[in-house]
């Protein structure tokens, strides 16, 4: 107590001492504007075993921790063998001199304790060249079964705290798992953790499925089944796969690529009558159909922007295959893609600044993104083809799928910034299209 | 090898059971009849041999001798000449079994965005269904459905698959309740 | 043995270990001293020495006491107290409860699924992918994909060059490890990074790349257009000040006069601005901004003493345009750790009979233009 008095103190001076100072001189006014662009190296020592038999799990902890971190390409992990000292215990004085000499900006200690099936993870973060810790420690409990999604928890806080935006870590994906040739893929629906863990299949491979999205809250997958013989929209409650029904659609004789409103009260989707693809609104409750489209053209993969009230979606009214926005409610569109090549699935950011989209041209397929009125389109990838984007609960990073070409061309799913850097794949026991990642669970 | 065994087995019972059981006929999926052609090209398949291929009135006639298939080129549902006359003998063939029914299969190759390929099969499956609508055909006998590029023929990466891929299917089955 | 002993003992060692260990360590990769020419960059000299020395001697941190609190509930550690004496009024979080906060609700989901999935690695989750020779068939130079964006190219280092200890152990000790940390394990504390003045993704053909709808960037709006502020490197040294004067006024809310040119010594030179400028650049990270942040301009406050050093306690958040006050904090958060990161163990080159106009420094952050990096 007494140290931090005078502590206060001392900064009071000083604070009086440069007031004065001030005013003898003006300050100096720079402006900064060129910086680097690099992962920010940080430390997490494994984390203490408070229980004896917790190791192993303070172990996996750390480890899944750091895989977050370093897996967002801002972050980069500083091997353990480089350390001078390590914490003696979780709540021990930091010798930040040890972390700075080996460049450490950010320090991630914690502490995991085991008791029967429950598990109990501490943690602080320390901003290592300013000497203090970032925000207070957390203590998250659970039980041991649910150890992931503890730490995915842990490295959310770390990295919102450090980025100042929230994490995605603690968040799933569902796609469409492809295995068998080319010619004959059998599909089915999986979901999984974010990074690739704790894979379950929906649905099994009795007939094609397509493009799974997740509601808003998480609860409910649409997507698009052949189980009839024809492509029509289903909804499946991810506690209940079993359970799953078709939606009742405007008549129409084929019905795909839905997408939830934020409410999760309205489906937005492509109709099929007689060739032609119109976009539709169906209303969950009432089951009143709203056409929104109306042209003779293909128009397809729309999606709410987050606050309901627009649309973007492709069409190919031009000649070819564009990118528009509309209102909710239909009416006239504007065209915003005005680029090379042809614009499809286009997938409004949560954030509501960007819209991603595949690009074709030349033929390359590219996943990039623009502002929502077209500007600053920035492509991130480049392959034979890539498909199919979806947004990290943050709006930072985007996840699609890519095929590789020729005859035993496969499938797989990938992950890059938005910035475009930062390409990976994301680990999937087969292959793997269409992702939808979900929101931050609670 | 197994392809082609099991392929020879999947032809023999359809084509033995063709005329006498609807329901098997129903059963023994036709699509999987296309596949299996795609994986072991035509060559594989002694036309001659298979005996229903010469009967005018059995589906091997209508698949192998008429044609079931017409192709599009990229980006397109417009019908060519060719896929025309293929589409003629459809229709007469249609006319004169007229127990049968159809669905037309809209393809896409791998050139395109799932949605998209999606709606550009259905456009050629319609096109399709249309023309034989317009040779005189009941519109309630054709059904369209689109794979989009979900069942590509050929796998490979190259025009020359691409050009197989982009096509229009007519299966023809035993009406239920013709 | 008291606490205070105990800790100061401990912070001895720790000065001892860290000078006989950490200090040998850090400067036994001897390419820095070797490629030490007479002609070094500004951002070389920054990134050659962040981080190899501590701006602090390491036996403060034992001198402090710390007041242990063994709070009741979850043993609560108490909050470190920074080791700046001169820690400033800042809030001094009061080793407040800490209660499990927000322990969210963990119970996992028991979904009931249908299949049980095969058998996941449950290590190396993501994978890096494939190397891509996308950009391999151009005739033209063109920057290389590096993962770190700096206002200066530097070339990857030559195949003999040193590499970071971090490699070598990594490689042996930790065998195990994902494959992406044994591909950019480079240190900055001895290389400068491989570095791109500009991140080249996937899908672009830098400089010659069909540049589609790209109109001017939108920026933060501002009372005076910042934005055309000329920069440092401008030439007329007394537009340079104008111009920032001019700009600063507006960023802050004190008012300010347009120096008087000439007063005690003269005004600070352009090299020397400039010089600064690059030293803290070369720490100033904006790859962790969140998307808010890196459209957020602050103004950042503080004092620097005679050496060339910032007084760490003094830098302050002072006004911000163009985002939300959490994204102003992140940005400042940033900034600030570049500021005190970058000081190196000489202090920054700021000419020392000129200090009274470096004594209070307002540093305008503007990560805008990183954002197109």
């Amino acid at each position: 107590m007494m140290t931090k008095l005078m502590t206060a103190i001392a900064a009071m001076m000083i604070a009086l001492v440069s007031v004065t100072a001030a005013q003898a001189q003006e300050p100096l006014r720079l402006t900064l504007r060129d910086g680097v662009i690099e992962a920010l190296p940080f430390a997490i020592p494994n984390f203490q075993a408070e229980v004896a038999g917790s190791e192993q799990m303070a172990a996996d902890i750390s480890r899944v921790i750091a895989e977050d971190l370093n897996g967002t390409g801002l972050f980069r992990q500083i091997q353990s063998s480089a350390f001078i000292s390590t914490p003696a215990g979780f709540g021990s004085p930091i010798e930040f001199a040890d972390w700075r000499a080996i460049n450490a900006q950010a320090l991630v200690t914690g502490a995991v304790a085991v008791n029967g099936s429950q598990v109990t993870v501490k943690f602080r973060l320390y901003d290592v060249f300013s000497g203090a810790e970032m925000g207070e420690g957390l203590q998250f409990a659970g039980t041991t079964d649910g150890w992931r999604r503890m730490s995915h928890k842990v490295a959310d806080v770390v990295y919102s705290r450090i980025t100042g935006e929230a994490g995605y870590f603690d968040s799933r994906i569902v796609y469409v798992a492809e295995t068998g040739p080319k010619d004959d893929r059998a599909k089915r629906l999986a979901i999984m953790d974010y990074d690739g863990a704790n894979v379950q299949y929906l649905t099994d491979s009795s007939a094609i499925v397509l493009a799974p999205r997740f509601s808003a809250t998480g609860d409910r997958i649409l997507y698009t089944s052949y189980d009839s013989g024809f492509p029509r929209i289903n909804v499946l409650d991810v506690a209940n796969p079993q359970g799953r029904q078709q939606l009742t659609t405007a008549p129409g004789d084929m019905a795909f690529s839905p997408r939830f409103s934020l409410d999760g009260r309205q489906v937005i989707y492509s109709l099929i009558n007689g060739g032609n693809t119109d976009i539709y609104r169906t209303d969950l409750a009432t089951g009143q159909n709203t056409r929104l489209t109306n042209t003779p053209a293909i128009e397809t993969a729309p999606s709410f922007n987050p606050d309901g009230s627009q649309i973007v979606f492709e069409s190919d009214r031009s000649g070819t295959q564009q990118l528009y926005v509309m209102s909710a409610n239909g009416g006239e569109p504007q065209r915003i893609s005005f680029g090379n090549g042809r614009y499809g699935t286009p997938v409004w950011s949560p954030r509501g600044d960007l819209i991603a989209f595949t690009k074709q041209e030349s033929g390359r397929f590219h996943i990039g993104v623009m502002r929502t009125d077209g500007t600053e389109e920035r492509l991130l990838t480049s392959s034979f083809l890539d498909e199919g984007p979806t947004w990290a609960p943050n709006g930072r990073v985007i996840m699609f799928g890519r095929e590789t070409q020729g005859e035993n061309g496969t499938t797989a799913l990938f992950s890059v910034d938005i910035t475009g850097r930062n390409l990976r794949r994301v680990s999937t026991p087969q292959g793997g299209s269409d992702p939808s990642w979900g929101p931050l669970q609670r | 090898m197994k392809h082609f065994i099991k392929a020879a087995l999947v032809i023999g019972a359809l084509t033995l059971s063709a005329c006498t059981n609807a329901d098997r006929f129903d059963n023994a999926d036709a699509v999987d009849l296309n596949a299996q052609n795609g994986l072991n090209t035509p060559v594989n398949i002694d036309q001659t041999g298979l005996g229903g291929a010469n009967d005018p009135s059995s589906p091997q006639f209508f698949s192998q001798t008429i044609g079931d298939r017409v192709l599009f080129e990229v980006d397109t549902s417009t019908l060519t000449a060719a896929g025309r006359a293929t589409l003629d003998g459809q229709a007469g063939w249609l006319a004169t079994n007229s127990d049968y029914l159809a669905v037309i299969e809209g393809h896409a190759d791998e050139q395109g965005t799932r949605e998209y390929n999606l709606a550009l099969g259905a456009r050629r499956a319609n096109a399709v269904r249309e023309y034989l609508v317009s040779k005189g055909l009941a519109a309630s006998r054709i059904r369209t459905v689109s794979y989009g590029k979900e069942r590509p023929l050929e796998v490979c990466s190259a025009e020359s698959c691409y050009a197989q891929n982009r096509r229009a299917v007519t299966i023809i089955s035993i009406g239920q309740n013709s | 043995m008291s606490v205070g002993t105990y800790l100061s003992g401990t912070g001895h060692a720790a000065l001892v270990v860290w000078m006989v260990v950490g200090w040998g360590m850090s400067s036994e990769p001897l390419p820095f001293e070797v490629t030490e020419v007479s002609v070094v960059s500004g951002a070389d000299f920054a990134a050659m020495t962040q981080g190899v020395q501590p701006d602090q001697p390491p036996s403060e941190p034992a001198e402090i006491e710390q007041p242990v609190v063994e709070d009741v509930t979850p043993p609560a550690p108490e909050v470190e107290t920074p080791p700046e004496v001169a820690e400033p009024p800042q809030p001094v979080e009061p080793p407040a409860p800490e209660t499990p906060p927000e322990a969210p609700d963990l119970t996992v989901p028991e979904t009931v699924v249908t299949d049980v999935a095969p058998d996941i690695p449950d290590t190396p989750t993501i994978v890096a992918p494939p190397p891509s020779a996308e950009l391999g068939s151009s005739l033209r130079p063109i920057p290389r994909p590096a993962t770190r964006v700096a206002p200066e190219i530097v070339a990857p280092p030559e195949p003999d060059a040193t590499v970071a200890p971090e490699i070598a152990q990594a490689a042996t000790e930790q065998s195990d490890a994902p494959v992406e940390d044994v591909t950019d394990p480079v240190d900055e504390t001895t290389a400068p990074e491989e570095a791109a003045d500009q991140i080249v993704t996937e899908a672009e053909e830098p400089a010659f790349a069909p540049e589609i709808s790209s109109r001017p960037q939108t920026r933060p709006q501002r009372s005076t257009p910042v934005a055309e502020t000329p920069s440092e490197d401008v030439v007329d040294p007394v537009a340079a000040a104008l111009a920032e004067a001019g700009a600063a006024e507006t960023a802050t809310p004190e008012p300010s006069t347009t120096p008087t040119a000439g007063l005690s010594g003269g005004q600070l030179s352009d090299g020397d601005k400039s010089g600064f400028l690059r030293q803290v650049g070369g720490c100033w990270n904006t790859g962790t901004l969140s998307t808010g942040a890196q459209n957020t301009i602050i103004d950042m406050v503080f004092d620097m003493t005679p050496d060339g050093r910032p007084v760490s306690g003094s830098v302050r958040l002072d006004g911000f345009t163009g985002g939300s006050a959490a994204d102003a904090d992140a940005a400042f958060q940033t900034a600030r750790r570049a500021l005190l990161r970058c000081t190196g163990d000489t202090g920054y080159d700021l000419p020392a009979d000129q200090y009274e106009q470096w004594k209070r420094v307002i540093l305008t952050v503007d990560p805008t233009a990183m954002r197109q990096r």
